[in-house]
């Protein structure tokens, strides 16, 4: 395949997809509210377009599959023609849009089947047993019968010719009644349509070979008629014979007595030949010169936005490095062009980062299809509510989140939500509600997943905790909530007995909470019994490019999101207190975990009593800075040297193989060294594991 | 024939992928050019009244505005528009329906490359 045809296989491919999704939308629109005809008029939009593009890419039983469902929908346009047998239409369209949906997964992935037609024709025999109507005939009208009187007085005038033109339309016309109603009327505008051969009743039905004469009377010469038939498409020959007028009446005869005998000649000269009187209300409106219409959106691959951010990024940082060199030759006229050109940056920096945004409503509304489908496998009844669809967020992030959303949609209907009769009795209402709800507040996006189901059972988890062999029976009654909450995000533990029929996994929400914090965020779990449960996960808005704080420790430079720093104190020695063994330190009544980033990271091996002595001398130089999660969760980190601020482009690093922890990744500062950026988010949760872990002490509030 | 007397065409359809198909055909030849393109109807008559095309590609199917309404309106600024209707199959009614509010042509999807040629060849070349 060429790569033209690659490109023209990539738009079918984006644009199929996008009018798959649509159809799905509206086919959930549809069930929900039968009566609306909206979603049938969408979908047959949707239907029609796919029908155009399948047949344009040569999957021929496609375009066909999509016709009949184009037939089908038109058909149904009226609540009257579909309300017969609404459950078995809902199910036709979607099962249509699964083969779809299906279809161009196929296409994507590079197998380019066309429908197998035995399944066209199984399902076209389907949407038969769903048919109502038939389309109504119409007609055609420019035979122009002439009574004999009209005719002779027309051949004294002399200014008439006789014709019988012969046409034959190409075999591959299938519109043939448009395609004579265009004949003819090109014809009439220039002359007199009298009769035909097959006769006008059976042309203006379209009931012909391919072949048909005419007859036909004008002012205008052979040539001219020749030419305004060959502006017309498909026909094959033509040919204009000018005959006798006697020959002519012989002709005519026939069809001009049966219309005598119903009396609908008209006027001969005023009715017939409407020659050039009729461009009385052309061109008056044509020099309004409105908004021109612009076209608003392009569509971008992600592959290409991708690699704009890429070179973007290195943009930066090479413009960090002139910076640098700009700084050390103290230029005047430099700098103030380089500040410019700076300001610049940061608007085409916004933009980029608008680019790689996309509203959550398109990806959450594909949930909808999810919740029915599992509210119908369950027996049980659900409100879906969505809400906050135009909050926007990195579409790598949003995909990444794609599966632990669906994750726990499928928990809350399958778990959370009580069967109807439970509810019943619960006196809650019985039909359950889920929803599903996007927010920004800070540098964080959060999606709420809510239902009103029965809680988490913190009884089961205790059981399940001491059965498999976590804490022991005594513990287990200590634990708080909060404990247990996150007990039932650690790997393998789920509440459920047996095997779990319908999700299958015993995995459960670890997978969640790895994904979520693999994206630099967090999980919060509020349940309450027999009122629901909420997740909220939290991510940050976008990671590419951010603003830090550059810090130097040892020799080697580092540097945290400024997001996460919450205060920048000098270092006391005598702020130091120890918690059951661990170090803490104080800021006013609060006492915060401290880690020295070198030990944690394991970039030197200093003996700890070693390093205190080393502090008392230096004491005066470290810096600590007070770095936070939440509002709950925060560090404080002991550095050497607090550098500048800077925009730093976080270059992933990634390695199965790396012994540092909770680094997000690194950059290339100004003058070309590496800088470390730490992953505070990562580095606060570990901390407070291993420390709940430790048993030593509970995470500080 | 000169670059400055190429046919100026306007191509309107909803499916980005028919107006992309056309619009290579028609940029294509040496004597006309795509002008302009628009999604639907209402689109259309704004970019007519500004770009005043020498001829009108015509989807019927549209959302907001269909070809149909279009056409017809189409006709009221200036019935001399020359448009020709891009139908799907079975749309024989809707195609006619066209006709009489003044299309002049149809060409039906999928369409092949020469009968583009054919139309632009017919209707703009031979005539003008």
């Amino acid at each position: 395949m060429s790569s033209k045809e690659n490109k023209d296989m990539e738009l079918f491919i984006k644009e199929a997809e996008d009018i798959i999704e649509e159809i799905e939308e509206s086919i959930l629109n549809l069930e929900e509210d039968f009566k609306n005809n909206d979603p049938v008029e969408r979908l047959y939009f949707s239907f029609h377009n796919l029908k155009g593009m399948t047949g344009m890419v040569g999957f021929d039983n496609f375009s066909k599959f999509f016709h009949l469902l184009e037939n089908l929908l038109d058909r149904n346009k009226d609540y009257e023609a579909r309300s017969k047998n609404k459950k078995q239409f809902i199910e036709f369209l979607f099962e249509s849009h699964d083969l779809m949906s299906n279809f161009i997964d196929n296409v994507k992935s590079g197998t380019h089947q066309d429908l197998n037609i035995q399944i066209y024709n199984e399902l076209r025999s389907k949407a038969n047993n769903l048919e109502t109507s038939a389309p109504s005939e119409y007609d055609i009208t420019f035979f122009k019968p002439i009574s004999e009187e009209q005719l002779s007085s027309a051949k004294v005038s002399g200014k008439y010719n006789f014709y019988k033109i012969s046409i034959e339309i190409q075999a591959s016309c299938v519109f043939k009644k448009v395609r004579l109603f265009i004949i003819f009327r090109a014809l009439n505008d220039i002359g007199r349509i009298c009769s035909s051969d097959p006769s006008p009743n059976l042309l203006e039905k379209g009931k012909l070979d391919n072949a048909f004469e005419v007859y036909f009377m004008s002012e205008e010469s052979s040539q001219k008629i020749e030419n305004v038939i060959d502006e017309i498409l498909e026909i094959e020959t033509r040919k204009v014979t000018k005959i006798p007028v006697d020959e002519f009446f012989e002709r005519v005869k026939k069809f001009s007595q049966e219309f005598e005998k119903s009396g609908v000649f008209g006027d001969f000269e005023e009715k017939y030949f409407p020659t050039s009187q009729s461009s009385a209300i052309s061109s008056q409106i044509i020099d309004n010169f409105d908004d021109l219409s612009k076209i608003t959106s392009v569509k971008v691959d992600i592959e290409t936005l991708e690699k704009l951010m890429d070179y973007f990024g290195e943009l930066v940082i090479l413009k960090n490095q002139i910076s640098q060199i700009l700084t050390q030759a103290r230029g005047r006229q430099g700098s103030r062009l380089f500040d410019d050109m700076d300001k610049l940056f940061l608007e085409i920096q916004e933009i980029i980062f608008k680019l790689k945004l996309v509203r959550v409503g398109k990806t959450f509304r594909r949930y909808r299809r999810l919740v029915r489908d599992v509210a119908e496998e369950t027996g049980k009844k659900i409100t879906f509510i969505l809400s906050g669809l135009d909050v926007e967020i990195d579409r790598k992030v949003l995909e990444e989140l794609n599966s632990p959303i669906i994750h726990l949609l499928r928990n809350a209907i399958y778990h959370g939500i009580e069967d109807i009769k439970e509810r019943k009795r619960m006196s809650k209402d019985p039909i359950g509600t889920l929803r599903l709800e996007s927010f920004r507040k800070a540098g964080s996006i959060y999606i709420k997943i809510e239902d009103d189901g029965r809680g988490l059972d913190y009884e089961k988890i205790r059981q399940k905790a001491v059965k498999i062999g976590i804490y022991s029976p005594e513990e287990v009654e200590k634990l708080s909530e909060k404990e247990l909450n996150e007990l039932i995000f650690r790997k393998g533990f789920s509440t459920l007995k047996g095997a779990d029929q319908i999700s299958g996994r015993g995995m459960g929400l670890s997978i969640v909470s790895e994904k979520v914090e693999e994206l630099g965020g967090s999980v919060e779990l509020i349940t309450q019994k027999d009122k629901g449960t909420q997740f909220i996960l939290d991510v940050p808005f976008s990671r590419a490019i951010l603003k830090a704080q550059l810090f130097q420790v040892g020799g080697d430079l580092f540097a945290i999101p400024i997001e996460n720093i919450k205060q920048i104190y000098f270092y006391k020695r005598q702020n130091i207190d120890y918690v059951k063994g661990v170090e803490h330190y104080r800021i006013d009544s609060q006492l915060i975990p401290l880690v020295r980033v070198d030990e944690y990271l394991g970039f030197t091996n200093s003996k700890h009593s070693s390093e205190l002595d080393l502090e008392q001398t230096n004491s005066h130089k470290k810096i600590a800075i007070w770095c936070k999660k939440d509002e709950n969760k925060s560090v404080i980190l002991v550095v050497d040297k607090i550098l500048q601020q800077m925009e730093v482009v976080i270059k992933p690093f990634k390695s199965k193989y790396s012994r540092f922890r909770s680094i997000l990744g690194v950059t290339i500062t100004g003058d070309g060294s590496i800088c470390m950026i730490i992953d505070v988010i990562d580095l606060v949760s570990n901390l407070s594991k291993e420390l709940s872990q430790n048993q030593t002490v509970n995470v500080i509030k | 024939m000169s670059k400055n007397e190429k046919k100026r065409i306007l191509v309107v359809d909803d499916a980005a992928f028919t107006r992309n198909m056309l619009k290579k055909i028609i940029n294509n030849t040496t004597y006309t050019e795509v002008v302009g393109e628009a999604e639907n109807g209402e689109e259309a008559i704004k970019m007519y009244k500004q770009l005043k095309p020498d001829l009108v590609t015509m989807d019927l199917v549209m959302p907001i505005k269909g070809g149909i309404e279009t056409i017809e309106d189409l006709m009221k600024l200036d019935n001399n528009a020359t448009i020709i209707c891009v139908s799907a199959l079975g749309q024989e009614a809707l195609v006619l329906e066209a006709a009489k509010k003044g299309a002049k042509d149809f060409i039906q999807k999928p369409f092949k490359n020469d009968q583009v040629k054919d139309v632009l060849d017919r209707i703009l070349v031979n005539n003008k």
